[in-house]
């Protein structure tokens, strides 16, 4: 069965970012982690399910070096950045062929409630990531929907969070974001895409969610 | 938000996820409602999985079980309860497939039970079954187990015994013999929990009674349990009641797997769950059916399985056309509500739910338990306005028509008494639909009045700023009281009468201190013989009503008796529905449906209206035009005290645009009254519209207002599209949130409408404003809102 | 960026009565709570003024306005 992020309208629809929120929610994400004196003028950031890779030249342009992992050898010809924007890599994002503690920001945008086991992937993020690294996730917020594909992995705030802590990565900011959802599902039926998973898309809402590694606590303070 | 707690304590009122009657006296929770249910249908193999999955040792209880169950079904005074024994006895007999069950992967906590009586045996039956290594000291055979009742030596009861010990035989149980007096040292350290069965062991231990240990847990001391005693009846005397030794033997089970794992004895154990309410209704006698040879017969287990009266409560949602559109009850709702979750893909379920409530309080009164779908819809459309996430569309037009009546507001003082005793509030409505019944009902309050003992009767003509309560507005509807007492503190502070049952029931919850009454209730004091002769001299009446109460006087026992008595003194007669008086149904307008669902609306009004046998009577005019727009023939209690020419109950309402006009009119004959003149409004253009097309265009929320100014601005401006073939204009106007679209032409007499929409989409170039400012606005917005970011 | 639908009116030969201009389905943005959404629509090509088609106002736009305002 033809996933919706694989329909070509989606993805037009999607301004190729393929999740609700757009490259514009990944934008506002940086821009609050800069504010926020979270990242570093330089360093190593891992675009987690980088899809066809439109975050990779975004953050390329505050002064990261990107590195994308997806499964996907489609999405990887249909890359929308250049290689001199980030580097990709065809691997699963639960075994990342990444050396540890050497990352500042990971991202993981509507990517977690696509995988079998999202602590997996957690729990690497938390290996990679430098002990003042920054994990930016945003992810679908409701039940968890039978039919539809990655509407199944959505999960209530409460169980997110409890995911995060679990795998020793504490809150510093969360946002909902659910506005995004209906926008995209707006558009869905604006512009004519008669998917049907896109009918469901309004049951669920949206969140963002800025993590550090546990450790960061003391500096940061709580959410 | 509802905070969790006090959405727990509202979801805890519906009792409709309670147990029915069976089971919540089965000590083995076994649903007899399923059951029964299963074997009506046929599926017999699934009954025996039910019955399987809850009752130990169940060919044996299926046999000598004394049946609680039986005991507290509700058929039991409509022809004898459903022989749920029996029943189980013929599903386990009935020939299935065996089904193939998984082994269980064995547990390491050995338990060790002495005894072999039924407590034992059903414990023993329990652990074994989720694999734990169970040895039982057994202090004889089977035989020796039968002998200690007498109940017991029928051959059937000893195949089945046989039946069940073979089966647990096969698990990992290891029976040894039961030592004279047995070493509770030894055995406390070579198990992880032991049973003591207190019949079985009471002569060779020293065993504490039934009163001294606590009934839930069966805890002794340390990791031994005891149960197992006879029951005792009032005058002494021990007997072995089944039902009671088997769940000993269940409830001392559960506590030695929690005395293994070390964990709490006593963490939700019992549900602690109001009783179902189950209001059997109109039953027909119907015997129970007893089987004919050792168990059923097929045809009759089915038979008996159908006098199953499937009990639940739904009392509130068997009465509500808005309850059951949802095809839930009020639990579910209240869990929808609160955790905004939607059930059907794609269907905004809570704020369906939340905005298409009448508030009327109907199913708190049917409900045993007073569970309010009103309190927690307001609750959540108040929540929702103060987040900022009511959706405009919703009141938006019903908060309008309210602004529209505060605009034609006019307070007229008493001519004669500087200091009125009473203010006539007859509301926005009626002062809309009826304005010169309005008019005639306060000259003759004021003519008795004044000749009594409290004179003065001032005339307020607003609205009361129900919608805005209705709309989960609290700061716009305060503001818009404190308005209104002021105005009545300045009148001197009469007594207010209304003649609107939701303009009494806005005034008592928001100012619960002020002098109120119905103007029924005054009019019933009054010396109305002039009214009354002309009402009986009618021969255009029904020879009976049926009588309808609006839904906000459902509380208001003053209201429903001035009515009564006054439709009596008109020599009217009268029949009252089902639901009257405090259980009255609503006709749909209650809470703003009307406005934000009006299919729902309608639906309720329609229930309502198939429950009024005769030409229907109300005492609220919104009742009254509701009814009549769906065919219905309805009255006003003013029809019949001051009765108008032509006026039937069969006559629709004049129509929301010409509720305006009419507001506009009697505010300046009001004025007229007290000798101030208020120009009349520029004469707008003529516009000629079909009374169809205005029908349907009011429906859309469009009115002649808003057609007559996008036509006018059109025209003034130019800004009109024509259409080459046939003439027509096609203009458009944005006021405030709505874009209005007007196709008309120019005839000889003036303009002629066509066609009308409207959107509240903002599209530039449309609506009267320059595109390129409404797109550089719009932009400009967008852009604010993305570096603000944060919740929404 | 995708194609943007197209909607013409739903009968008639329409002009503008100001500029005498014929209608041309041209491209214009429409907003609503924040969003924004491209639309091809009938426009005077000289002052702009749009057309919106009563099907479009009574089908995909309420549509669309209901999925955007829902909680």
């Amino acid at each position: 069965m033809k996933q919706l992020w694989q329909d070509t309208r989606f993805q037009d629809i999607s301004g190729h970012a393929l999740r609700p929120g757009g490259l514009a929610l990944t934008e506002y994400a940086l821009r609050y982690c800069q504010k926020a004196n979270l990242l570093p003028k330089q360093g190593y950031a891992a675009d987690m399910g980088t899809g066809q890779g439109v975050s990779l030249a975004l953050i390329h342009t505050i002064g990261l070096t990107a590195i994308g992992l997806d499964l996907s050898r489609t999405f990887a010809h249909q890359s929308r950045s250049l290689p001199s924007q980030g580097l990709r890599l065809i691997a699963d994002v639960c075994k990342p062929p990444l050396a540890q503690g050497r990352f500042c920001l990971i991202l993981f945008e509507c990517v977690l409630s696509l995988l079998e086991d999202p602590g997996q992937a957690l729990f690497w993020a938390h290996e990679l990531l430098t002990p003042q690294g920054i994990c930016v996730i945003s992810d679908l917020v409701g039940s968890p929907q039978a039919h539809a594909s990655c509407l199944g992995g959505a999960r209530k705030r409460c169980d997110w969070q409890d995911l995060f802590q679990s795998h020793k990565l504490c809150v510093l900011h969360y946002e909902d974001r659910s506005k995004a959802v209906r926008e995209l599902a707006a558009k869905l039926c604006w512009y004519g895409a008669d998917l049907a998973q896109g009918a469901c898309l309004p049951a669920v809402g949206y969140g963002l969610w800025i993590c550090g590694r546990n450790n960061q606590l003391q500096t940061q303070g709580s959410a | 938000m509802l905070s969790q707690d006090s959405l727990r304590s509202y979801e805890a009122r519906c009792t409709q996820e309670s147990p029915p009657a069976c089971r919540r006296y089965c000590p083995f929770d076994l649903d007899g409602r399923s059951l029964m249910r299963l074997v009506a249908q046929g599926d017999i193999a699934a009954a025996r999985t039910l019955l399987l999955r809850h009752l130990p040792l169940p060919h044996l209880l299926s046999q000598i079980c004394d049946h609680p169950c039986e005991e507290a079904c509700l058929r039991r005074d409509y022809g004898g309860s459903l022989a749920i024994r029996d029943m189980a006895r013929f599903c386990l007999a009935y020939p299935v497939p065996e089904k193939r069950t998984l082994p269980l992967p064995p547990k390491r906590h050995a338990m060790a039970i002495l005894g072999s009586g039924l407590t034992a045996l059903t414990a023993a039956w329990d652990l074994a079954g989720k694999n734990y290594p169970v040895t039982l000291f057994a202090e004889g055979n089977v035989d020796d187990l039968l002998k200690s009742h007498p109940l017991w030596q029928s051959q059937d009861v000893r195949d089945a015994l046989a039946k069940d010990l073979a089966k647990l035989l096969q698990k990992q149980i290891e029976v040894r013999p039961l030592a004279a007096k047995p070493d509770l040292a030894e055995l406390s350290s070579a198990f992880d929990a032991i049973l003591i069965d207190a019949y079985a062991l009471g002569d060779r231990l020293t065993l504490p009674g039934a009163s001294d240990i606590d009934q839930e847990t069966l805890l002794w001391h340390d990791s031994i349990c005891v149960a197992g005693w006879l029951s005792t009846s009032p005058t002494g005397h021990s007997y072995l009641l089944p039902s009671q030794a088997a769940s000993q033997g269940r409830i001392a089970a559960q506590s030695m797997e929690r005395l293994a794992q070390g964990l709490s004895l006593t963490a939700e154990r019992k549900k602690d769950q109001a009783p179902l309410h189950t209001d059997p209704g109109k039953v027909a006698l119907a015997a129970r059916i007893e089987p004919s040879a050792a168990t059923y017969s097929l045809e009759e287990a089915q038979a008996e399985a159908k006098r199953c009266l499937d009990c639940q409560c739904l009392r509130c949602v068997r009465a509500c056309s808005y309850l059951q559109q949802y095809q839930g009850y009020p639990r579910l709702y209240a869990r929808q509500i609160h955790n905004n979750a939607t059930i059907v893909k794609g269907l905004h379920q809570a704020n369906a739910l939340i905005n298409g409530c009448t508030l009327c309080g109907q199913c708190a009164e049917l409900c045993p338990e007073h569970f309010s779908m009103a309190d927690l819809c307001l609750a959540a459309r108040e929540d929702m306005v103060a987040a900022k996430r009511m959706p405009a569309r919703a009141h938006e037009f019903a908060l309008e028509d309210m602004q529209n009546a505060c605009e034609n507001a006019v307070f007229l003082p008493d001519q004669d008494v500087s200091k009125p005793s009473w203010v006539f509030f007859p509301g926005c409505q009626l002062a809309a639909e009826r304005p010169s019944q309005v008019l005639e009902l306060y000259d003759i309050l004021r003519t008795q009045l004044n000749g009594g003992p409290l004179p003065g009767v001032a005339l307020a003509i607003t609205c009361c700023g129900m919608p805005a309560h209705w709309a989960g507005q609290k700061a716009l509807f305060s503001k818009h009281m404190e308005r209104l007492r002021a105005h009545l503190e300045e009148l001197g502070r009469p007594k207010l009468m209304t003649a609107c049952a939701s303009c009494l029931a806005a005034f008592t919850e928001a100012l619960p201190d002020y002098p109120l009454c119905s103007v029924w209730e005054v009019l019933d004091t009054l010396d109305i013989s002039a009214l009354q002769s002309s009402a009986k001299a009618r021969s255009d009446l029904p020879k009976t009503f049926s009588l309808h109460d609006p839904c906000t006087a459902s509380h208001n026992p003053a209201w429903q008796k001035a009515v009564r008595s006054l439709i009596q003194k008109t020599g009217a007669s009268f029949c009252e529905p089902e639901h009257s008086g405090t259980t009255t149904s609503c006709c749909g307008y209650g809470g703003l449906v009307a406005c934000a669902q009006p299919d729902t609306a309608d639906g309720l009004a329609r229930q309502r209206i198939a429950e009024l046998t005769e030409p229907a009577l109300a005492s609220c005019i919104i009742c009254r035009d509701r009814f009549a727009r769906l065919g219905k023939a309805c009255w006003h209690i003013l029809d019949l005290l001051l009765p108008k020419e032509g006026m039937s109950g069969e006559c629709l309402g004049s129509g929301l645009s010409e509720h305006r006009t009419r507001r506009a009119k009697l505010r300046r004959e009001v004025l007229a009254r007290m000798g101030k003149e208020e120009g009349y409004p520029e004469e707008g253009i003529a516009l000629a519209i079909s009374p169809e097309l205005l029908d349907d265009l009011e429906r859309r929320h469009i009115l002649r207002n808003d057609l007559t100014e996008a036509v006018a601005f059109a025209e003034a401006h130019q800004t009109y599209f024509l259409n080459s073939e046939n003439g027509h204009r096609l203009g458009s106007f944005r006021p405030r949130n709505v874009t209005f679209w007007v196709e008309y032409s120019l005839d000889e007499h003036g303009f002629v409408l066509h066609a009308a929409w409207c959107h509240r989409m903002i599209v530039p170039g449309s609506g009267g404003r320059p595109a390129n400012e409404v797109i550089d606005e719009q932009q400009a917005l967008q852009k604010d809102a993305a570096n603000v970011g944060g919740a929404q | 960026m995708t194609m943007a639908p197209n909607y013409a009116p739903d009968e008639g030969s329409w002009l503008c009565a100001h500029c005498k201009e014929p209608l041309q389905q041209l491209k214009v943005p429409v907003f609503y709570l924040g969003s924004a959404f491209d639309v091809l629509l009938p426009r005077c090509p000289k002052c702009g003024m749009t057309f919106v088609p009563k099907s479009l106002a009574e089908g995909k736009m309420l549509e669309v306005e209901t999925l955007l305002e829902d909680k």
